[in-house]
């Protein structure tokens, strides 16, 4: 089983409030991989957007992404792409 | 932190479309003082741009970010739908409407996500028969 991290930090502005938190589960779902994000000494599941706006997480938060899967690299790599892109804000 | 009384809070309502759920919510929170009436406007176009549904039967319509200056305070109304309403083909049993100024935001949306993860607390929100076990439940978590 492939697996695969990478710690990045959050850019945007206003933080990873709804409209962000839900383009990042978006793009998690397009992988097979278990996802993981840890944030702020919790880890939740990357694939929910309930988990991910639990966490509250603001602008230059250090975030942590996992992944499990055979496409754990490829996962791994889009969703930190879309991180560093500001989700378009 | 969300703050609740019995004015915040719909009971058992029948379904109807999400335009409509969002203008009910809507006009609560104006209703309220929370925000002005333009607010309303952004939330519907905040949902025809990305939904605001979020899973496990949770829908929390919210404006734009540009909205923020028709909030006058705060605030966080809860819509009971025990049918539902469809937000582009998932179910929303409860929608609730936020206004939050600055970083009240992500504290409100933080507060009712860590309560609405755990289907427990959903199916008791749905299923609640007063307002005070909304308010338990939704305050409880800080």
């Amino acid at each position: 089983m492939a697996m695969a991290q990478r710690e990045i930090e959050l850019k945007n502005p206003s933080g990873l409030h709804a409209r962000p938190a839900s383009l990042f589960v978006a793009e998690a779902n397009k992988f097979q991989s278990e996802i993981f994000l840890e944030a702020k000494g919790k880890r939740i599941n990357a694939k929910s957007i309930l988990g991910l706006l639990s966490l509250a997480i603001g602008q230059g938060t250090v975030i942590k992404i996992e992944a499990e899967g055979d496409d754990a690299e490829q996962a791994v790599a889009a969703l930190c792409d879309l991180v560093a892109s500001g989700f378009g804000e | 932190m969300v703050k609740l009384d019995a004015r915040h809070v719909a009971l058992n309502l029948g379904s109807e479309p999400k335009e409509d759920a969002i203008r009910r919510v809507g006009q609560m929170l104006v209703d309220l003082g929370h925000v002005d009436a333009p607010y309303v406007d952004s939330m519907l176009e905040r949902e025809a741009s990305t939904t605001t549904y979020i899973g496990n039967g949770i829908a929390i319509p919210h404006g734009m970010p540009d909205s923020v200056q028709y909030i006058r305070t705060s605030g966080v109304v809860v819509a009971q739908y025990p049918d539902g309403v469809d937000f582009g083909g998932e179910k929303a049993r409860l929608v609730i409407g936020i206004a939050g100024k600055g970083e009240e935001h992500m504290e409100l949306l933080s507060q009712i996500a860590t309560v609405c993860m755990d289907e427990s607390n959903v199916e008791r929100l749905v299923q609640a028969s007063s307002v005070d076990e909304i308010v338990q439940i939704l305050e409880r978590v800080s």
